[in-house]
């Protein structure tokens, strides 16, 4: 917050709904000038569950609304969960709705059963892992993409490419940078996470320069075309989620 | 300096949203959530 930041993404499942709840409010910043985005675990999709869920994540966060509510994985009771997050919006507690980890067959599944469209959809994407399929689908229907891992996760090879490289050195910018404004002229959302406060400072220093659409389509480029380091429509995935923690044990 | 000049993306909804932020997944309190936190 210190460093600029105005957007924060966290989860009922990173169990630090509390920590960021406290970071808001010791920064003294007024309410309305900060955008966080929370998300309901899989455990709670039944309706009453749900419902409950939102409250929790509320009082957790000791906020009266949240700007952004997901639901973070698209298995079980998913359309019970989505009425919930439909009347909790209506009702002020939320402001915009969404979901995560729909590929394209999960979102074809579930969406047209919905009254109302999501708002975004925040998946896995970086320049390996674009998601072009999805994107169309998601561009047709106005619906906003956000990245999770929008760095790799940091991974190696990504950060050695020497395409990216030569950007860097063209712009004076660092690969994170170029990645990130790359994502961010593709209409992208992004919320990168780092522990280091140097890396926190300049992943966020992306707005004073533009590659061109030369420069977009080569990056375009780098595109695996295969699947990413997860894979939502592999069998068992949710069967594993749901059996990983309780989200609720220290509550 | 802190520049907080950051873009925003209209939503379907009509909501502007910051377009970038700060993710605060940590693997270790995926992997290990209960484990950790039952020990305080
Ligand atoms: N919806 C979902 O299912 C889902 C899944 C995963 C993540 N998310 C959300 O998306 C956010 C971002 O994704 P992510 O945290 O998985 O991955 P990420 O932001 O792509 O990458 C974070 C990793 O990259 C490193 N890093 C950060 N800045 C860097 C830079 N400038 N140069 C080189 N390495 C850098 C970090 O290391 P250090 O910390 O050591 O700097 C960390 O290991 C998460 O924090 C979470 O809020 C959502």
């Amino acid at each position: 917050m210190r460093l600029g930041y105005r957007h924060i993404d966290t989860a009922t499942a990173y169990f630090n709904e509390q920590e960021v709840g406290r970071a808001i409010k010791d920064s003294g910043i007024d309410r309305q000038q900060i955008w966080v985005t929370s998300k309901m675990w899989l455990q709670d999709y039944a309706y009453e569950d749900a419902k409950k869920a939102i409250d929790t994540s509320l009082n957790k966060l000791g906020l009266d609304y949240m700007d952004l509510y997901l639901l973070h994985q698209p298995y079980g009771e998913v359309d019970e969960a989505w009425k919930a997050l439909e009347e909790a919006k209506a009702a002020g507690k939320i402001r915009s709705i969404g979901v995560s980890n729909m590929t394209p067959k999960i979102w074809n599944q579930w969406v047209p059963k919905f009254a109302s469209m999501p708002s975004v959809n925040q998946v896995e994407y970086n320049p390996y892992f674009q998601q072009k399929e999805l994107r169309q689908i998601l561009m047709a229907a106005h619906v906003t993409l956000e990245a999770w891992a929008p760095l790799g996760q940091g991974n190696k090879s990504l950060f050695e490419e020497t395409l990216l490289k030569n950007l860097a050195t063209k712009y004076q910018k660092d690969i994170g940078q170029i990645i990130l404004r790359f994502e961010h002229q593709e209409g992208v959302i992004v919320f990168p996470k780092s522990v280091h406060e140097s890396r926190i400072q300049s992943n966020k220093d992306i707005f004073d320069f533009e590659l061109t659409s030369d420069e977009m389509d080569a990056i375009r480029n780098l595109d695996q075309n295969g699947k990413g380091m997860h894979d939502p429509d592999a069998a068992g995935v949710a069967e594993m989620l749901l059996n990983a923690f309780d989200v609720h044990a220290n509550d | 300096m802190t520049n907080t000049n950051i873009p925003t993306f209209k939503l379907n909804d009509g909501t502007d949203i910051p377009s970038f932020g700060f993710g605060t997944f940590q693997i270790l309190l995926m992997v290990q959530p209960i484990k950790r936190l039952k020990m305080f």
